[in-house]
């Protein structure tokens, strides 16, 4: 039956405090981030820190890199491009799932809660375990499958029109804000393959050069790897790119009828 | 069981036909002078109003079955338990259909009569 009882380290408890009092306490911001460490064998803690706004970065990545270099070292997060294109960063920040680089501190009103991405395993702090993503994204094939061209030596060309059908989805930077904000792959992520994993499905289907669309497709067709999609549409609202997951497994729901698989 | 495309079709299919018949259900009721259970019988002699109700009763279960069954699906994760639960919850769709449509013949055809 569904669980209706939490494990025991999944309370919260409250955590240290680390004070700023060089600053001015008008450009102080309180940044209430979630901390656990499997190691220690202890319930995950919120701890609370005053950054000085003056001294810091735009962004609530500066600020992460703020706490980690000048007050506390043992903070554990992800990161890479800090340009919102590698998509390490992302997080749940002010309950939302979003990339700590392109969120800047001015638009977040109070103070700033900083979580995990929801409902996934954390290793540590802010970093989560994307095992079963990556090897969800895997199982979509992510590659060019077309028959070996007659004249190897002629270029595989796509016109405006096909190349425009793979928009809204090959911006995708793999980032996991949508399919951990969606509820339905919270409760059934070991088979239903979240809406980052179904939009690279389509980038691929939707692709003119490749040659496997019907094979794609029929990998599809079960109850849970795409139907457990509700249209609750919490991806689009995630995405930090401004893509449209929602529209794209429509697609793919449209294109299992008119292919009749 | 129904697969999944199977399922996702007849789902949003019977949405869509539920739609116009309950809007008529609440007309046809609105015109009923007085609820009673006379009027009722008389309003149910009529050939029209059974063989839409009929209708209404075998599309409105068996949307509510597959409604209930990706509930079912979405919340049980222990797989025998979770087929279990859509046996048990596919009899009682047949039960409460032929009940339903039993019900109205009976009272059809016992008006006409």
């Amino acid at each position: 039956m569904a669980e209706f009882t939490l494990p025991l380290n999944s309370i919260v408890r409250k955590g240290k405090y680390f004070k700023c009092d060089t600053a001015d306490k008008k450009d102080i911001r309180i940044f209430k981030i979630y901390r656990y460490n499997p190691d220690d064998k202890q319930n995950p803690t919120v701890d609370t820190y005053e950054i000085d706004t003056k001294n810091c970065g735009p962004m609530i990545l500066d600020a992460l890199l703020k706490i980690k270099n000048e007050i506390d070292t043992t903070i554990t997060f992800r990161r890479s491009c800090r340009e919102g294109i590698c998509g390490s960063c992302s997080m749940n920040i002010d309950g939302r799932n979003t990339l700590a680089c392109t969120k800047s501190i001015d638009e977040i009103k109070g103070d700033i809660k900083i979580y995990p991405l929801p409902h996934m395993p954390v290793i540590k702090d802010l970093v989560t375990d994307l095992t079963n993503f990556y090897k969800q994204y895997e199982s979509v094939q992510p590659w060019l499958q077309a028959e070996e061209p007659e004249d190897l030596s002629k270029e595989r060309l796509q016109s405006k029109e096909e190349l425009a059908e793979l928009d809204g989805s090959d911006e995708c930077i793999l980032c996991a804000c949508c399919s951990t904000s969606c509820p339905s792959y919270w409760w059934n992520s070991d088979k239903y393959l979240g809406p980052a994993t179904l939009m690279q499905a389509y980038r691929w289907i939707a692709d003119s050069r490749d040659d496997h669309q019907k094979e794609r497709l029929e990998k599809l067709q079960d109850t849970f790897k795409l139907y457990k999609c509700h249209t609750i549409m919490n991806c689009t609202n995630a995405c930090p790119k401004g893509l449209n997951p929602a529209k794209q497994i429509a697609k793919i729901k449209s294109l299992m009828v008119s292919n009749k698989i | 069981m129904l697969h999944g495309k199977k399922h996702w079709l007849y789902h949003r299919f019977s949405a869509i036909l539920l739609l116009p018949l309950i809007f008529w259900l609440i007309y046809s009721l609105c015109l009923v002078p007085d609820i009673t259970h006379e009027n009722m019988i008389l309003w149910l002699s009529n050939t029209t109003n059974y063989a839409l109700l009929f209708i209404l009763i075998v599309i409105s279960v068996n949307h509510f079955q597959l409604g209930l069954q990706v509930i079912l699906e979405d919340y049980i994760s222990n797989i025998d338990s979770r087929n279990f639960y859509i046996k048990l919850l596919n009899i009682f769709y047949y039960v409460l259909a032929i009940l339903g449509l039993i019900s109205i013949s009976i009272i059809y055809f016992g008006a006409i009569i």
